[in-house]
This record gives C-alpha cells, sequence and structure tokens, in this order.
C-alpha cells in the first residue's frame, strides 16, 4: 500500500520535472523517509546549478542599477529607468509574477533568497522567466498571454536598459535619407536587417 | 513586409537622393506634399510706406500681402519593365542591378522635372511686349560681358540682390568662358562636384554658375495651325511658349510648305497662344496642320533662387508588381511636385545656338 502520509518537511511540486516522486507502493516509513531525502538532495543538487546563475545575474543587474543610479543627477542627462509604470501595468507585473512563482515552485523561491524578495517585481520576473526556461519547468501558464511585460522580450541577458542596447531605427523616410549621408554604418545595419523595410516609413 | 527587390531599391536610391543636387533640389524648398492637389501658400508682405515724422498724426496702412500658392499637381513617373532574370541580379553581387535601376530612374525623373519646371520658368518670364521685360541678349547674338552685366542689374534692381545663380546649357557655358578669352576675367573657375545632378563650375561676376543640359538650346514647340500673312506667318501653339518678341526662330510645317520659315528670323509679335515669325514672302491662309517652331537661341537663366519655390518628394515612390503578361515584375517610379515663381525673379539670357 502507498504511504500517502506526506513528509512534513517536503510538499509535492505542482510541474513535473522536479524530480519529485511519490513513494513506491509497499515502501516502510524509514525507506520513505529516505527517499524524501534523497529526492530533497537530488533537487537541491540540480538547483544549486540554477542558483549560481540566477545569483551572477543578479549581481550583472545591481551593477547596471548601481551604474545608472551613479550617473543621474549629472543634469541634462536622458532619465534611463525607471520610467514611471502605470497602474495596469504593476497589476500585470504582479500577475505574472504570481504565475512564474507557481511554476518554478516554492523551493527554487526560497533558494533564491533574500536577495530575490528584495528586487523590484519587474526583475524579479525577468529572473523566474529564465529559471523557467533554464529548468524547462514552465508550464503552459508561464508562457500564456504573460502580460505586457516591461521589457520587450525575455533574454538570457536580462537586458534592463532595452532602449539603449537597440538600434535607433529612423521613423521617416526623410531620416533613413538623412542616415546616407550622416551614418552610412547604421543604414548599412538596418538595410541588412530582415526585420527593417523603409517602404513601411513615413515620408516625414 | 515589402518585396526585397524593393527595399534593395529603396535603399540605393536613399544613398541617391541624399546627394541629389538638381536644379528642383536648389529651389527655394517647400514642405513635402502631401498629396497631388495639395496647396501650400506663400505670403509676401508688399512694400510699406514710410512717413517722414512720427508726430504727425497717420492713419495705419493696410498690409498688401503678395500671396503666392504653390499646387503639387505634376506627378511624373516611369514604369520600367523587370525581366524575371534581371530580378534575381537585384539581389546578388553587391545589388548592381539595384543600383543602376535607382541611378537610371532617379535621374531620369529629376532630369524630367528639371526640364518641366524650367520651361514653366520660360513661361514666368514670358511677356507679349515690344522690349521684353526679363530677356536679354534676346537675338541670341555673340555673349558680351554688357549683356551678362545687364542681365544681372536687371535682376538686382528688381526685387533686391537675392540669392542669385545661373543656370547655363553646356553650350551657353561655352559662351560664358569664351567672354575670358578678351581681356574681361568674367569667369572665376571653381569647379565643385560631389553630389549628383548639376555641377558647380565657378562663378561669373560672383554669381554661382551651374550646367544643366536642362536648360533649353534650340527647343521645339509644337503648333497646331499657320497662316500666313503680309510679312509674317502666325503660328498657333499651346499656352505658356516662353517666346517673345526679338527672338529668333523658325517654323517647319508638316505639309504645307508655303509657310514654312527655313531659316533663323526674327519673332514680331506672340500672343497666349500665337507666335508670329518674319517671312519675306506671303504665306498661305490659314492651314490647319501640326508644325513645329525652332527655337533658334540658348535660354540660359539667371534666378533668384529665393523667390522660385518647389514642394516635392524627397523619395521617388517605388513599387514593384508584378507584371501578369510575362514573369516578369514592373518597376514603377514616381515623383510628386508642385513650383511657383515670383514674377521678375527670374531672367532668360540668351546666348547662340553654338559657342560665341
Amino acid at each position: 500500500m502507498a504511504d500517502t502520509t506526506a513528509n512534513p518537511a517536503e510538499k509535492p511540486s505542482p510541474a513535473p520535472g522536479a524530480g519529485a516522486q511519490a513513494p513506491a507502493a509497499g515502501v516502510g516509513e524509514g525507506d520513505a523517509q529516505g527517499l524524501a531525502k534523497l529526492i530533497k538532495d537530488t533537487v537541491e543538487a540540480s538547483l544549486a546549478g540554477y542558483k549560481r546563475e540566477i545569483n551572477g545575474e543578479q549581481a550583472k543587474l545591481r551593477k547596471r542599477l548601481e551604474a545608472l543610479s551613479g550617473g543621474a543627477g549629472d543634469g541634462g542627462e536622458k532619465p534611463e529607468p525607471p520610467k514611471p509604470a502605470s497602474q495596469d501595468d504593476l497589476i500585470k507585473i504582479v500577475r505574472e509574477l504570481g504565475k512564474l512563482e507557481a511554476s518554478v515552485g516554492e523551493e527554487v523561491i526560497a533558494e533564491l533568497g533574500d536577495e530575490f524578495a528584495s528586487l523590484p517585481p519587474a526583475q524579479q520576473v525577468t529572473m523566474l522567466r529564465m529559471v523557467a526556461k533554464v529548468s524547462k519547468k514552465a508550464g503552459p501558464d508561464a508562457q500564456d498571454r504573460g502580460g505586457n511585460p516591461p521589457q520587450p522580450k525575455p533574454t538570457a541577458r536580462a537586458s534592463v536598459s532595452a532602449p539603449r542596447d537597440s538600434v535607433p531605427r529612423p521613423r521617416t523616410m526623410a531620416e533613413y535619407i538623412a542616415l546616407a549621408k550622416d551614418n552610412p554604418a547604421l543604414k548599412k545595419a538596418l538595410d541588412a536587417d530582415p526585420t527593417f523595410d523603409p517602404s513601411e516609413l513615413a515620408r516625414y | 513586409m515589402g518585396n526585397a527587390a524593393q527595399k534593395l531599391v529603396i535603399s540605393k536610391l536613399a544613398d541617391l537622393v541624399s546627394r541629389s543636387n538638381y536644379f528642383i533640389d536648389k529651389l527655394n524648398p517647400l514642405r513635402e506634399p502631401r498629396n497631388k492637389g495639395d496647396t501650400i501658400a506663400i505670403p509676401n508682405i508688399g512694400a510699406l510706406t514710410v512717413y517722414n515724422d512720427g508726430g504727425v498724426a497717420q492713419d495705419a496702412q493696410a498690409v498688401d500681402n503678395q500671396e503666392l500658392v504653390c499646387t503639387v499637381d505634376k506627378h511624373p513617373w516611369i514604369p520600367a519593365l523587370l525581366p524575371m532574370v534581371s530580378q534575381t541580379q537585384l539581389m546578388g553581387d553587391g545589388g548592381d542591378w539595384a543600383s543602376d535601376v535607382a541611378l537610371q530612374g532617379l535621374a531620369t525623373l529629376k532630369n524630367k522635372i528639371d526640364t518641366e519646371v524650367i520651361d514653366y520658368l520660360l513661361g514666368v518670364a514670358w511677356d507679349s511686349l515690344a522690349t521684353p521685360a526679363y530677356h536679354d541678349n534676346v537675338a541670341g547674338d555673340a555673349l558680351t560681358v554688357t549683356d551678362v552685366l545687364e542681365c544681372i542689374a536687371a535682376l538686382q534692381s528688381n526685387g533686391g540682390v537675392g540669392n542669385l545663380a545661373w543656370f547655363l546649357n553646356p553650350f551657353g557655358q561655352g559662351s560664358v568662358l569664351n567672354l575670358n578669352s578678351g581681356a574681361s576675367k568674367a569667369f572665376v573657375e571653381n569647379y565643385a562636384q560631389d553630389s549628383l545632378g548639376l555641377n558647380r563650375l565657378g562663378y561669373l561676376f560672383g554669381i554661382p554658375c551651374y550646367t544643366s543640359q536642362s536648360v533649353r538650346r534650340g527647343r521645339t514647340i509644337v503648333a497646331s495651325a499657320s497662316t500666313g500673312q503680309t510679312t509674317n506667318v502666325r503660328v498657333t501653339v499651346g499656352a505658356n511658349h516662353g517666346v517673345v518678341v526679338g527672338m529668333k526662330a523658325h517654323y517647319v510645317s508638316s505639309s504645307t510648305a508655303t509657310n514654312d520659315i527655313a531659316a533663323a528670323a526674327n519673332v514680331v509679335a506672340v500672343g497666349a497662344t500665337t507666335i508670329d515669325i518674319a517671312k519675306g514672302s506671303a504665306g498661305t491662309a490659314t492651314v490647319t496642320e501640326a508644325g513645329t517652331v525652332y527655337v533658334d537661341s540658348t535660354e540660359n537663366l539667371l534666378v533668384d533662387l529665393a523667390g522660385v519655390y518647389a514642394s516635392q518628394q524627397k523619395m521617388p515612390g517605388v513599387e514593384i508588381v508584378k507584371d501578369t503578361r510575362t514573369t516578369g515584375s514592373i518597376a514603377q517610379i514616381s515623383g510628386l511636385y508642385g513650383r511657383v515663381a515670383r514674377a521678375g525673379r527670374v531672367r532668360v539670357l540668351h546666348t547662340p545656338l553654338t559657342v560665341g
């Protein structure tokens, strides 16, 4: 008979792939505990890799934030993030955060620790997307209509200042023509970009 | 996402347009037109009266706004067949084919536009006076320094110094350079060729000189009828023909030779749609038949660029559409523009058909 009494120290993961398995039928209590420990050790071992990667990304993000906030105050500098998010944006971020937390599981959240918890929700979303992608635990809910994320698309680098990194595109044909004289290298890069079509530009 | 070949042609065109330097590009630029039929009003406050003594009561004068309206009503275009095999060449080897299509398309379009605008300006400089107001060396004799100086003085005294430029036909250029063969050093060479279109040759009495084949030499005017009169032939032509009294011209009909004028003769009178050319003998009464008037001079221009306005699409329209009758496609390259000039801001300096 299967021992359906769950070990209070362990909660079953809602999504597959965590390595947690129900105790086999006919296994005694001592074996169940040993099995639970084995499962926990396995989970922790697999999470160790994620934790290292996430910590690394956290460190990078922290440095970028420090650089951004350290550069402000010179006067005349264009404000980089954060742009004030609308109410709708915040609701969407929180909603997605909840979905991702459910998807990756409480163990992962616990392993990420206080540093993760201290991050703004938008950055938490970015990190959990990466975890979900790496662990392949992401279920349909995490991918399903994630609302309007603050970053343009999730990438392994989890870029915070996407507008600064992307190639500026001309908005009008007049600007495109001006590029031919003022910045031919940029024009050449745009012409090679299959997603850029100058015929779609407004004339002025 | 548009056609890849179209994208390549547009890219090449953008490179060319960024350094386009044709006649129309030198005029006073108005905003780009939004659509055909678009109108742009250009205000110009007329001269104001200055009173001597501010202590004397005076009614405020009305402001005379001599407004000009530029109507965008010109839509020249080029349909060019691109065989399917050639289209594949658009993509390969650096897109050389696309470069040629773009270059030829733009140059042909711009040259056509330049010719049309210059013809328009010849119409602006037209009048029916016995002594034309805006023409110099009207008979097209050998060019002299006096002719040039009178042309400059007349333009500057009729609206200010302005932003002047000469536009010479290559043969007119020869006549100007020929001025230096004498004692006068009227022309200073200062060649500049860094753009697509007109080259600057130098300066003629301090005014920049450009050469263009769009400047008219020996132009032809379509006639629809001719009437033999006692000592001249009256030829019926379209409006805005630009021919003034004193010019040299001749006429060739399609069949009735009795009204033909074989060699250059004086234009003795003009109307809005008529040109009277001197003929030694009486011709035949009204003959309605096709014919051609030949202008026997080179009609170079001195233009106040600030007084001639143009609204044009900077980038020609480009579409590559399927040709349903073959396996190829059709490249449609088009322009949209309008122009308007103030009276008296253009003068015609005639030179002979050959250098002289």
